[in-house]
């Protein structure tokens, strides 16, 4: 007999308590409260009459009662198949852990020697299914009692970018079991345990009941703490260079020391690496085990890619000590200024646009009566000021069309009424003129819309103190949202596009002041008054040029460009349609994938370093690169608590009724025995509590 | 309402002062959870810009932190008859109940999520993490009243299996249980990824046992009363006491648990310190 659970075999101990109670004597000195006895009942202070134990049939019952329920905890293990060993085929899983992990120290070769002595073992009736695991798990050999295709297998392994998940591995090896009839299931575990995330309730991996688990732990041996330093995250600011076409990139790079810095570690020393070529080195100092070196501003050309490394000095898990990036070319997003031919109608939305940065803009202005529709085709975003009453109708008409082909349109309608043009977009009905000689104010911003999203956190912008003295009051559409079935909405924008419009400010008498209205794949954001000084001072608050460079992003549908994926992300890339469907991936390895796309290309970055993109028939101009790293989380060596885990996946109790009706031979439950052992006790005590009645009657008669 | 008014009065007095302190302290920074440096942008708060960054490289940059990132904070009181216990002005469970009011009002600050469970031998409130539950657990603490025995390994196993989602978990008790049972009932929660954070709370006399006259002790839980001359097992007592702390502390390092041992004489400060070092643990590591 042996148990599952050995350590509660350690209740017995308690016997000492009733022991220690049919020992005490009765006496009523002066009684003082105390929280518990637990230590003063273990100090051998007894007076002679003390040591005379009473009652000592109670007190073997209830002895009796505490062994019982100590052994029932212990759950004791009736294992018929170690009675007949080598009776009964044997199915094997064997399940290796190849995250990044493993490439630390010596653990890979480990791992490795360990599965050859677990296939080592294997004789001509048994069966072995080897499973590789990180994120994911992969069967890479099925069932088979050939060791020699196992041995090939194994020796093709190698670990690989991802992190480690570990109830994908135990569902791919729960699986194979309950396909197996085999009377012996085992599942080897070979691994560093490391404290990654378990990707799921452990509960749902459960092996099937009788199955045994053995963990191979192939950190023994290793100095605990294990301690690892990783570069964990890098920041990347551009401004202007000294000269056209150049810009100046700031990295900003973080260091952490998973399992503390070691005694006498040396200070931290980055290089910073640009396409190939090593441009600065920094050496940080610790600082509560991380790190946070900034390296002095570089010159670089921004109208091509930039592949940027961070590599610290490699340790014994090198992957995590190199940080890859991507500088994409600067982004410029085409703006047309359409105003109604005033004096500085646009100078402060110019200006304002002329200080961003990532995105930049590049401003064109026409005034209304000459704008022509081959304007509009050069640009992503639509600015007009007051003047939207003037355009032409051919002009009205392009620009409706554009809207819906996914360009922004933002509308200022302000000493001119719209003139019904905005009822192309769902907006109808007369916008009256209101006057406020006192000033309004904004009363309500929709702080989750991307338009305000630079000031959803406190103190990061303040729109109350902005006083707006006219405006129009704009069609209210009812809530705070509505599609284009409300009544309030639909005018002369029946058409097969759907619309959908949401009011993201208010002035404080309930008025709109900003409308959005989607159209299409296109955004139109409605201004209930001007972009200038003259009808409100909003243009002079610190908070418009945050605003505005907000808004026109989000009427360009604008996606910074990432720095950098994570391994086991999905990257999701725009190419140019011209340049064909067919578009190549090629991995860090050198691996090759080809994809046919129309204008996304979606794939799943499996490796660290850079990713090259290109059209399979192109030139090299159209190349894309993006850049990945490891998971930080990996690089944390600490380790879950093996006897946890599998006590986890091995769990004999709930659930087992479900599994065991999947097809599968149950093999008898030789757990169960501990139900009969608290069957015992509940007898115990019934005895017990019968006795201890009948005495307290006695002895008060 | 006043008294939870005065519970949340308490809670913000000890930790704005103990954060004021914190300033002067060489522990500077350990609060700030520092994430990266950001390129200042007109409508950012000047406050927020580090001016030695800008001595080095005549650019502005503003802080950022990880505070604003929400994590699950679940507070676990033992509020067993063996807390109503205290020779001073406070009691073990009014100490703990200050401490867990303290650390809420933290996370309320960090904009995380709270949740409290109040248990003795069985979980005898559940108050889920949520953004908005701080004023909940304040109310369900101020009134929460001694429960019966302790047995922890009931109660927390049944939270284990509904804390699914990793978090951060502080858990206030005396243990008065064997180390095996104590580690039992809570390694549940290290396995399925959580940071947790022990104190065990103890009053002065629990410690020291400094009581002169033969006495009757009564266990607050079992009733059972036992006769004692104090002067005679003093030493033996505090023996057996420093061992269960240490096979505690001992055990506990081992499976990566912060644990610490709060004397109810003591301020709230010890204990503050080791919640904010371990949080900033879990921060750096996620």
């Amino acid at each position: 007999m042996s148990f599952l659970a050995p350590l509660f075999l350690l209740g017995i101990l308690a016997v000492g308590v009733p022991i220690a109670l049919h020992l005490s004597r009765k006496r009523t000195p002066k009684a003082i409260a105390f929280p518990s006895l637990m230590f003063v009942a273990k100090v051998p202070y007894r007076s002679v009459r003390r040591r005379r134990l009473r009652e000592l049939a109670l007190l073997a019952l209830r002895c009796a009662a505490l062994v019982a329920l100590a052994i029932a905890f212990a759950r004791p293990l009736l294992d018929s198949a170690a009675a007949t060993p080598g009776s009964e085929r044997r199915e094997l899983v064997l399940l290796v852990d190849r995250s990044f992990s493993m490439g630390h120290g010596e653990r890979w070769q480990r791992a490795l020697e360990e599965a050859r002595d677990v296939i080592a073992t294997l004789d001509g009736s048994d069966a072995a299914t080897l499973v590789a695991f990180d994120e994911r798990a992969e069967v890479v050999v099925p069932p088979t009692a050939d060791s020699g295709r196992l041995l090939a297998a194994l020796s093709g392994l190698a670990t690989t970018s991802r992190s480690t998940r570990y109830v994908p591995a135990f569902k791919a090896a729960r699986t194979q079991l309950l396909e197996s009839s085999a009377g012996v299931r085992q599942v080897v575990f070979i691994g560093d345990l490391q404290r990654g995330e378990l990707g799921g309730a452990l509960e749902d991996a459960a092996l099937p009941p009788g199955a045994e688990l053995l963990l191979r732990d192939v950190t023994a041996g290793e100095a605990v703490p294990v301690s690892n330093v990783a570069l964990t995250g890098v920041t990347l600011d551009r401004t202007p260079g000294p000269s056209r076409g150049r810009e100046q990139l700031q990295v900003t790079v973080r260091a952490v020391a998973f399992g503390g810095v070691e005694q006498g570690a040396a200070a931290p020393s980055l290089r910073l690496e640009l396409d190939g070529r090593v441009v600065q080195e920094q050496v940080g100092s610790w600082s509560d085990d991380s790190t946070t070196v900034t390296f002095a501003p570089v010159d670089f050309d921004a109208r091509v890619i930039t592949r940027g490394r961070v590599l610290a000095a490699n340790d014994s898990l090198p992957l995590d000590d190199v940080l890859a990036f991507v500088v994409s070319p600067a982004d410029a997003i085409p703006v047309l200024l359409i105003d109604d031919g005033g004096r500085e109608r646009g100078l402060y939305v110019e200006r304002a646009l002329s200080t961003a940065r990532r995105p930049r803009f590049t401003l064109e202005r026409r005034s209304a009566s000459e704008v022509v529709p081959a304007d509009l085709a050069r640009a992503r975003v639509v600015a007009v000021l007051d003047g939207i009453s003037l355009l032409q109708e051919a002009t009205r008409t392009e620009l409706t069309r554009m809207v819906e082909a996914g360009s922004g349109l933002l509308v200022s309608v302000a000493r001119r009424d719209s003139g019904g043009a905005l009822s192309a977009f769902g907006l109808a009905g007369r916008e009256e003129l209101e006057q406020a000689l006192s000033g309004r104010s904004l009363a309500f911003l929709d702080y989750d819309h991307p338009v305000f999203e630079p000031f959803v956190s406190a103190r990061s912008g303040d729109f109350s103190s902005a006083r707006f003295f006219r405006y129009r009051r704009l069609p209210d559409i009812g809530g705070d949202s509505a599609r284009d079935d409300d009544p309030a909405i639909r005018g002369g924008g029946e058409g097969p596009v759907t619309s959908a419009a949401q009011v993201l400010a208010r002035f404080d008498d309930g008025a709109p002041a900003l409308v959005e209205v989607r159209r299409g794949g296109g955004r139109v954001l409605v201004w209930a008054t001007t972009l200038d000084a003259e009808w409100s001072d909003l243009v002079l608050q610190p908070v418009f040029v945050p605003w505005l460079d907000a808004a026109f992003r989000h009427l360009a549908g604008y996606q910074p460009p990432r720095e950098s994926y994570q391994v086991g992300q999905t990257a999701r890339l725009e190419v140019p349609a011209e340049s064909g469907r067919e578009w190549l991936v090629v991995a860090p390895s050198g691996a090759n994938q080809t994809f046919e796309t129309d204008g996304e290309l979606l794939f799943e970055v499996a490796e660290q370093g850079f990713y090259q993109v290109r059209p399979v028939e192109g030139g090299p101009s159209t190349d894309l690169t993006i850049a990945a790293n490891v998971d930080p989380a990996e690089s944390d060596l600490r380790q879950l608590d093996a006897e946890e885990l599998a006590a986890s996946v091995t769990a004999a109790g709930g659930g087992t009724g479900e599994r065991s009706g999947d097809g599968a031979e149950t093999p008898p439950d030789a757990s169960r025995a501990w139900w009969y052992v608290l069957l015992a006790v509940t007898l115990l005590l019934v005895g017990e509590s019968l006795f201890a009645n009948r005495r307290q009657g006695m002895r008060a008669t | 309402m006043g008294r939870i008014s005065s519970l949340h009065l308490i809670a913000k007095t000890v930790v704005e002062g103990f954060i004021s302190g914190l300033h002067r302290s060489p522990f500077l920074g350990r609060t700030m959870d520092f994430a990266e440096y950001r390129a200042y942008n007109p409508g950012d708060d000047i406050r927020q810009i580090d001016w030695k960054l800008y001595s080095r490289t005549d650019r502005f940059f503003v802080k950022e932190y990880e505070g604003d990132t929400n994590t699950n904070l679940l507070l676990l009181l033992d509020i067993s008859k063996s807390m109503d216990f205290g020779t001073g002005a406070l009691t073990k469970l009014d100490y703990a109940r200050y401490l867990v009011a303290c650390l809420a009002y933290f996370s309320q600050r960090q904009r995380d999520r709270v949740g409290l469970v109040a248990f003795d031998h069985r979980v005898v409130v559940h108050v889920p993490p949520a953004a908005k539950h701080y004023q909940v657990a304040l109310h369900t603490l101020e009134k929460l009243e001694p429960g019966g025995h302790s047995d922890l390994v009931p109660p927390l196993i049944e939270v284990a299996q509904h804390a699914r989602r990793r978090g951060l978990l502080v858990m206030v008790s005396d243990f008065y249980d064997t180390p095996e049972r104590v580690v039992e009932a809570v390694r549940g929660f290290k396995t399925r990824g959580h940071d947790v954070i022990l104190f065990h709370v103890l009053d002065p006399a629990e410690i020291d046992l400094p009581y002169d006259e033969p006495v009757d002790f009564l266990d607050l839980e079992s009733g059972d009363r036992v006769s004692v001359v104090p002067d005679s097992l003093r030493e033996q007592y505090r023996r057996l006491v420093q061992e269960h702390v240490e096979e505690l502390r001992r055990r506990f390092t081992q499976l990566g648990i912060d644990y610490t041992l709060i004397n109810t004489a003591e301020p709230l400060d010890n204990a503050l310190y080791r919640y904010l070092a371990a949080r900033m643990w879990a921060m750096k590591s996620r």
